[in-house]
């Protein structure tokens, strides 16, 4: 069965008239061809599809697209403004957080949602919020200090 | 992977769910914050004709008090139970089960009733179609043979919520509704401990409310909560346990043990001691109690026989938690 889905994506309207058996990761890159949300394990496992609803980070390979309905969602493309980037974003490419680049929309969104909530996140906390993202070429030390150098906390890098 | 065909309703008032539950009975899933039901249905071991939306019905939400009880509703989210500073006050075991599910983009998802009513799993069955296509379905998918033990009558599959443990331990109860009914029960009675069908619950019902009562001043019990995994995110739990410790007046310890991950239901174990029983005495007769109530097949990526020995090392230290932080509050 399809229906007209009213999704509010980076501050803006889409009306996607869809067949309900989708995921919203299966819309935003299909219909919506807003590829930065990526697919790894399509299981909730490896936090690639990441994007923020209602500014929490959420598996959109997990939800329903019917269940993003009057949310507000952030993907990764919601992100730079005026074609800057944000300093997330930057602070990723700083400190060679970004290998071969699958997680990074997923660990990007994951950092920026933490600092929104607890700007003076510590390393701790920094791992926990990032514990369901999988990244396979870092070694997560880098991923850390760039989350790291935007947080207010003593210690800091 | 793709979901399988279905359509979804949103009813706005748990009547009109209710409604919906009963006339589609054995064709309708409830979904809650979907972080089991739609892996389940990708691999297609779940194809419901429809499916019954939670998010729009009031009053299925929040945590508030009602008289001696805590209740939570069952479209709670982890995330919410976790910031909660009642429910850290009052039941903290419960927030550190609720922190170790999986990791925090699930928890911003997953519900509290949702974990309670995840199915049971083996690493047979819970696998992709092209998988299981290659092999004749067990007993949890509709055929008759057991692919963990071969020559296996039953299915062996297990329950992995790090969250009944807990809430069997605070000894809480749930509230069913279906159409025109309600009815409310301990926890444990939602267990079949049959790993074909895990529940009780009938295809029209609804878990809307799980109540926890709040222990009253003279039996004041600490409740702790141990989980075994390789990984320190996003894995269930091998082994796990939950103990509540209680000291009365008269000096009488009364423990209760949990054990997580050990069948198709959490098992529970009670046991009374008088305060000269030294410590040792009453781990040697938990732990066999523990040995007797579990069991552990080479069902999940560790090998049963190392489960099984877990299971009493969790029980241990959930025990030994428990004391220190009865007696760290008996100095204070
Ligand atoms: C990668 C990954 C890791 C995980 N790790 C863990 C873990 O470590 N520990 C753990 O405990 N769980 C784990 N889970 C399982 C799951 O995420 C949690 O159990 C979660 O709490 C389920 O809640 P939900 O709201 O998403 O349930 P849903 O998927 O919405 O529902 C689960 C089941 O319950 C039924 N249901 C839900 N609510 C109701 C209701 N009110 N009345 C009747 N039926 C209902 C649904 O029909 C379905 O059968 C993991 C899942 C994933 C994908
Ligand atoms: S694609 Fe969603 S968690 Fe892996
Ligand atoms: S940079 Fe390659 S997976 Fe993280």
């Amino acid at each position: 069965m399809k229906r007209n889905v009213i999704l509010r994506i980076n501050n803006e309207e889409y009306t996607v008239l869809t067949k309900t058996n989708r995921t919203l990761l299966e819309v935003l890159r299909e219909d919506l061809h807003l590829t930065g949300t990526k697919e790894g394990c399509g299981e909730g496992v490896c936090g690639s599809c990441t994007v923020l609803l209602d500014g929490r980070p959420v598996r959109s390979c997990l939800l329903l697209v019917t269940e993003a309905e009057g949310r507000e969602i952030k993907t990764i493309e919601g992100l730079a403004k005026e074609g800057r980037l944000d300093p997330i974003q930057e602070a990723f490419i700083e400190h060679h957080a970004i290998q071969c680049g699958f997680c990074s929309p997923g660990m990007i969104l994951t950092g920026y949602a933490l600092l929104k909530e607890n700007p003076r996140a510590t390393e701790e906390e920094i791992r926990f919020a990032i514990s369901g993202n999988i990244c396979r070429c870092t070694g997560y030390v880098k991923i850390v200090e760039a989350i790291r150098s935007l947080s207010t906390s003593e210690g800091r890098r | 992977m793709r979901l399988p065909p279905f359509e979804i309703f949103e009813p706005k008032t748990k009547g009109g769910g209710f409604n919906l539950l009963n006339r589609y009975k054995g064709d309708i899933k409830v979904i809650s914050g979907g972080t089991e039901l739609v892996v389940l249905m990708k691999d297609g071991l779940l194809r419901p004709r429809y499916l019954m939306s939670l998010k729009n019905i009031k009053g299925l939400k929040g945590i508030r008090r009602k008289g001696r009880s805590l209740i939570i509703g069952c479209a709670t989210p982890l995330e919410e139970i976790i910031k909660s500073r009642e429910v850290k006050s009052l039941f903290p075991a419960l927030v550190d089960a609720c922190i170790l599910v999986a990791a925090p983009p699930i928890q911003n998802r997953a519900t509290i009733g949702g974990n309670i009513l995840q199915d049971t799993r083996c690493i047979y069955y819970n696998q992709t179609e092209i998988f299981r296509n290659g092999l004749e379905p067990c007993l949890k998918g509709g055929g008759n043979l057991c692919r963990a033990i071969k020559g296996g009558k039953r299915c062996f599959s297990v329950y992995q919520s790090d969250i009944a443990p807990v809430l069997i331990a605070y000894d809480a109860k749930v509230k069913i509704e279906s159409k025109g009914e309600s009815k409310s029960m301990p926890i444990m009675e939602l267990f079949t401990d049959k790993g074909e069908k895990p529940f009780t619950l009938e295809g029209d019902e609804l878990l809307t409310e799980i109540e926890i009562p709040i222990p009253g001043n003279g039996g004041k019990g600490i409740v702790t909560y141990k989980k075994f995994r390789v990984r320190d995110g996003i894995e269930y739990p091998f082994a796990s346990a939950a103990a509540m410790v209680s000291i009365n007046g008269g000096g009488q310890e009364n423990v209760v043990l949990v054990i997580g991950a050990c069948g198709a239901s959490p098992k529970r174990l009670s046991f009374s001691f008088s305060e000269g029983d030294t410590i040792e005495a009453k781990m040697g007769e938990i732990l066999d109690g523990v040995d007797k109530k579990t069991v552990a097949i080479d069902n999940l990526a560790l090998p049963g026989e190392y489960r099984k020995e877990m299971f009493k090392i969790m029980a241990k230290r959930a025990i030994k938690d428990a004391y220190d932080l009865i007696r760290k509050e008996k100095t204070l």
